[in-house]
């Protein structure tokens, strides 16, 4: 018996003409962690997938506790005692909580479901690994955090040893993150063994004992924790050098660009999302948002941009009222937007680069010939420069948006954006979703817009970029502002606890009532 | 070369999906009627395209739906589905109508710039009308401009019966008093033929090469980035419509002052359905509409003649014609699969190297 549970050798994998894995390898101990990394696109999902039976493989093998599995499917993966959880949860929102765990595997008592049995296995799992899963809310009530640890609950009552986890923390608080890593640990202790994809290099490092990297499909290779860092790891990823950790460059905060006086807005459901919310942002220093996902960070944005009505406060942008003007004139007033939703608002996918990169300034003499002529020549040049100076890949400006990766697509938009932003820059999620190279990137045009002179405003949920950009930091909580500080006062610790609608007080007195 | 390869196989589709609409088509007159389909579908063919007046009359209504077709392309593209096209048409064709008869006196080439003005600004007032209920009231689009379509058709058959009726026993208006000359006679198609095609090859260029063509695509593709990079979405869809409404209103006046030279009750009627028929078979790429636009006014006009010199009656030939529709609008018929085919090619080599 070999001293693994699961071997993946020389997995291939097309979908389509795309190879989607080439050279796949993957191999897990009994009892550990062992993760699986990689920029977006590079593959590991897929790998896992593969093990899971979502897909069958083209070539290659694939061993559970030293049987050779063939066709595999979920149900044979699921009778070897492997468990996936998805980036996506898998949960009917409107069943409860112990409804959606033993959902289509229910324990039957003659012609009805066995509840009490049900409800007595699921309260074991919940008091083995110390889960904090309450049975009777519908999924709707829950948390993000709690949904997660009913998906594994969900896996577990299915058998499973051998637990698959996808990106797990993307949607989780840092406190969430940390009450994650405790089951996991838990479940290790158990002897269970796990799988976790992920890109995030920080929390690899905390919780792996081994770590392997993916890149374009490609098995890179395999290191123990111990014996390796971050930097090794995101040269791995990338295949060259990464700096993600930029030097703040100096701060040379001028006037005032953006003011924000007490605004009010609404959302799509909710009204009042943004409520009295007043800040300022200086020429030449990024402000960053920190907050967790729908606390009104894209109300806030829209509300800036001209695309949310205000209903009451004012915006002033290099002195002069923006509120509720459209966002045609805010543009012109030198400001630019990077939305947090490149597929919805950052990008027309159906059609080229080269148009893309020109949209926001079709009106303007330099792309006009006799005035309603189209300059084709002046927009295939203007995305040319940009294709090169940006880094776009494939490098040719014709070809549709909706061919390209996320990385660069986003590159689109950013590249269009920063050329604009004559005075404001507003950047929200700029980096949500795309690899580690291309965040790199990213951050580094923000600190050269600042640098220029341009006010930057930073939305961004990855506290860990906040920090790492920011001068000054505004927390985000249910609409109102939760706290501002400057960057040398905030860490991950005191963001977290103002994330949460919590004081900074409570913790210095340690969180007494 | 991809471009040209996947242009081959869209005509490739089009040719297979005649075909067996064909075939099909066979089938029905076999089991309905005593004819034999050879016969029928080749009196179809003669009844649209053999002789000056087959195909003259065919090219009358092809200029018509060609029109209609390219009218709903502009509102398409900004996202409005148009089924205003009969109602826009109508109300163009009455205005025209009304001008060519009282203006009765004015030279004869201005008269008729006069009448063809007065269809495009007919046109324009009456697409406005389901316009601006959809943007600023919210009505929906389709149903207005449908019930609209019942208004112009009635509004219509008021002045023909009425005040415009000429007296003699068809129902009909008086004659305007100048028309466009003819170009194939005895057919009744006129010199409108040549307007309809540099109005078609105006609006495949424009669409790609003007800044008004590029913001209409963007805001048709998807009006929120349109909004996010300054555009109007509201404002351009407005101008969309309007274009839309002149170009039927536009092909409504040609009807009088190029094809009939008068008002013929209920002419209208279908012509809106065609046009919008023919750009939806062509999923609304102008580049291929006169294709679609061909074919549908080859069946219409060859059917008459069909049922005349056969025994197929009229309605197996609507049937026939519908069955053609629903096998055009039928996605993935003969769609080329790359990925069927480039699987089929990996397997291929695979036993080569075997």
């Amino acid at each position: 018996m070999s001293q693994y549970v699961v071997e993946m050798t020389n997995i291939e994998k097309q979908f389509g003409k795309v190879r989607a894995v080439t050279n796949g390898q993957f191999n897990l101990k009994k009892g550990e962690l062992h993760s699986l990394i990689g920029e977006n696109g590079a593959g590991k999902s897929t790998m896992m997938k593969l093990l899971f039976g979502m897909y069958p493989i083209d070539s290659g093998e694939i061993k559970v506790n030293d049987a050779v599995i063939a066709n595999n499917s979920p149900s044979i993966a699921i009778s070897h005692g492997i468990g996936m959880v998805h980036q996506e949860f898998m949960l009917v929102n409107e069943l409860t909580v112990l409804e959606n765990i033993i959902l289509g595997f229910e324990p039957m008592k003659g012609s009805r479901i066995d509840f009490e049995k049900a409800r007595s296995t699921v309260q074991e799992y919940i008091d083995k690994y110390n889960m904090d899963v309450q049975m009777d809310k519908r999924i709707d009530q829950i948390s993000v955090g709690e949904a997660q640890r009913v998906e594994i609950i969900k896996v577990l009552a299915r058998g499973a040893d051998i637990i698959i986890l996808d990106e797990p923390t993307g949607v989780l608080t840092p406190q969430e993150v940390r009450k994650l890593f405790e089951v996991l640990q838990n479940l290790l202790n158990d002897g269970k063994s796990i799988i976790f994809i992920s890109h995030k290099l920080n929390e690899v490092m905390e919780i792996s004992d081994r770590i392997s990297v993916m890149r374009r499909g490609e098995y890179i290779g395999t290191v123990n924790k111990a014996e390796t860092n971050e930097k090794e790891l995101a040269n791995m990823m990338v295949g060259r050098e990464v700096f993600l950790d930029i030097d703040k460059c100096a701060t040379k905060a001028g006037d005032r660009v953006l003011e924000v006086k007490n605004i009010w807005t609404s959302g799509e459901k909710e009204l009042s999302k943004i409520r009295n919310v007043s800040f300022d942002v200086r020429a030449g220093e990024i402000v960053g948002i920190a907050g967790v996902d729908g606390n009104g960070q894209s109300e806030l944005a829209e509300a800036i941009a001209g695309l949310r009505k205000v209903e009451s406060g004012s915006i002033l942008l290099d002195h002069e009222d923006i509120t509720n003007k459209s966002p045609k004139e805010i543009r012109l007033k030198g400001f630019a937007h990077i939305p947090e939703d490149r597929n919805k608002m950052g990008v027309n996918k159906a059609d080229t680069v080269a148009n893309n990169l020109a949209a926001c300034s079709l009106d303007e003499t330099q792309y006009k010939k006799l005035n309603f002529i189209l300059n084709e020549s002046a927009i295939l040049e203007n995305a040319k420069q940009k294709v090169e100076k940006f880094d776009i890949r494939p490098t040719d400006p014709k070809i549709r948006v909706s061919t390209m990766s996320g990385g660069n697509m986003q590159k689109v938009v950013v590249a269009r954006e920063v050329s604009l932003a004559q005075k404001f820059l507003l950047a929200s999620q700029p980096t949500r979703g795309i690899d580690i190279g291309a965040i790199e990137a990213i951050r580094n045009i923000l600190q050269d817009a600042k640098a220029k002179g341009v006010g930057v405003l930073l939305i961004s949920t990855e506290l860990e970029e906040v920090l790492s950009l920011s001068d000054r930091i505004i927390v985000l909580y249910e609409g109102k502002v939760a706290g501002i500080m400057n960057a040398e006062e905030a860490n991950e610790d005191n963001l977290g606890v103002l994330m949460l609608g919590g004081k900074l007080e409570d913790t210095a007195k340690g969180g007494s009532h | 070369m991809n471009k040209v390869l996947n242009f081959w196989h869209k005509i490739q589709k089009i040719v297979l999906t005649v075909l067996l609409a064909l075939a099909l088509s066979a089938l029905l007159i076999v089991v309905f009627t005593d004819e034999s389909p050879v016969v029928a579908i080749l009196a179809l063919l003669h009844g649209s395209l053999v002789g000056k007046l087959n195909l003259g009359t065919t090219l009358v209504s092809f200029s018509t739906i060609m029109l209609c077709g390219v009218a709903f392309i502009v509102a398409t593209k900004a996202g409005f589905f148009n089924t205003g096209l009969e109602g826009d048409l109508a109300v163009g064709a009455l205005a025209a109508t009304i001008v060519g008869i009282y203006g009765e006196g004015i030279p004869a080439p201005l008269l008729i710039i006069l009448c063809i003005l007065a269809g495009i600004a007919a046109g324009i007032i009456w697409s406005m009308i389901p316009t601006i209920l959809n943007v600023y009231y919210q009505v929906n689009m389709i149903c207005a401009c449908y019930m609209l379509n019942m208004v112009a058709i009635y509004l219509c058959s008021f002045f023909v019966l009425g005040p415009l009726k000429a007296p003699i026993a068809n129902p009909q208006s008086y004659d305007v008093a100048a028309t466009l000359p003819k170009i194939m006679k005895p057919s009744k198609l006129s010199i409108a033929f040549y307007f309809m095609l540099i109005i078609w090859i105006f609006a495949v260029w424009a669409f790609d090469h003007t800044t008004f063509g590029q913001k209409l695509k963007t805001v048709g593709e998807n009006p929120h980035f349109a909004k996010f990079a300054g555009m109007n979405p509201a404002r351009i869809g407005m101008i969309a419509m309007a274009i839309s409404g002149a170009v039927c209103g536009f092909a409504g006046s040609i009807e009088i002052v190029g094809n009939y030279g008068n008002f013929q009750e209920g002419f209208v009627i279908g012509l809106g359905g065609k046009g919008l028929l023919a750009a939806m078979m062509v999923k609304s790429n102008p580049k291929l509409l006169p294709v679609s636009a061909f074919l549908v006014a080859m069946l219409s006009s060859g059917a008459l003649y069909m049922q005349q010199v056969t025994g197929v009656s009229k309605f197996i030939c609507d049937t026939i014609a519908g069955l053609f529709i629903v096998i055009f609008t039928m996605e993935t018929l003969f769609k080329y699969d790359e990925n069927a085919a480039a699987l089929k090619l990996k397997a291929k080599e695979r036993k080569n190297n075997v």
